[in-house]
């Protein structure tokens, strides 16, 4: 027995080893290797990606400070200007008490 | 596309994986397909389960994918290095399984009858399946590169990260056990 042995740990595929004879005939058949080449290949960690949502918000931040910085152009001459009512009367109460004029 | 085949075809392992490390894919599809049939096929002999096997194989290969960018070339071979995290694959999802002796997830029989000869392999791989249970990881291994994928005992030795003499003597050790266990149930 020990002399068989022997001879097939050189030879693994000697048919006079009960063993390999057994091993061969049960030898796990390869199925289904192409789903899990694909499988493995689809979970490979890859380089992180960064989302690109689009022109839209683009788009729509443009607009949003488009319309906010015509706004404030209307707006910013009058801050600070003095109303001429208001002006008109100071120069009333100025008068009336002798203060000096606006 | 025909050219393409032919350069793809003859790229040893280490260009393959210099190709792999810089992000190309189908370079490391090709390691894929020289090298998962025998991944897969002892892991599945190890644990009697096509599904815990595939999971292993998974897990090694991209564990290569990891590693391929610090590849040491004067390192032990690829196929060698690819067994032994298969093998440490696998020792995690046998105690994970809680090392019953026969393995749990094996396929259920087919409740159909089967032609004698099916019937018979069948049940020669059932018998084999249940005596490798019961032996240790490391010597199911050993027989597992022996039988089925034929390598010598320098290779296994390599594979399992020993030396020649004591993969001499696993194998020697696990050929004794399994005939043993086989031949007890037989009686």
């Amino acid at each position: 027995m020990k002399a068989r042995f022997d001879r097939s740990v050189e030879n693994p595929g000697d048919q006079a080893d009960p063993l390999a004879r057994l091993f061969a005939a049960t030898r796990p058949e390869p199925q289904r290797l192409h789903a899990l080449e694909a499988r493995i290949l689809a979970a490979l960690p890859r380089p992180e990606e960064r989302p690109f949502f689009g022109w839209a918000p683009l788009g729509l931040a443009f607009a949003f400070s488009l319309i906010l910085g015509i706004g404030l152009g209307f707006l910013m001459p009058t801050v600070g200007t003095p109303d001429p009512v208001e002006l008109a009367l100071r120069g009333a109460i100025a008068a009336e008490f002798e203060l000096p004029q606006p | 596309m025909a050219a393409e085949e032919r350069r793809d075809a003859s790229p040893d392992d280490e260009q393959l994986l210099r190709r792999a490390a810089a992000g190309e894919e189908r370079a490391f599809a090709l390691l894929l397909r020289r090298h998962l049939p025998a991944v897969l096929a002892l892991a599945e002999r190890l644990l009697g389960s096509r599904a815990e096997a595939e999971d292993v194989a998974q897990e090694t290969f991209l564990r290569l994918w990891r590693k391929a960018p610090s590849w040491r070339a004067d390192g032990p071979p690829l196929a060698a290095w690819l067994h032994r995290v298969a093998l440490s694959q696998c020792h995690r999802a046998w105690r994970r399984l809680g090392r019953q002796t026969e393995a749990p997830t094996a396929e259920p029989p087919d409740p159909a009858p089967l032609p004698p000869e099916q019937a018979q392999r069948a049940e020669e791989a059932r018998r084999l399946r249940a005596a490798l249970a019961e032996l240790p990881l490391r010597q199911r291994a050993a027989l597992a590169l022996f039988y089925d994928q034929q390598l010598g005992v320098r290779e296994i030795a390599e594979s399992l990260g020993i030396g020649v003499h004591a993969a001499e003597s696993l194998l020697a050790r696990a050929r004794r056990r399994l005939a043993r266990r086989l031949s007890e149930e037989e009686r």
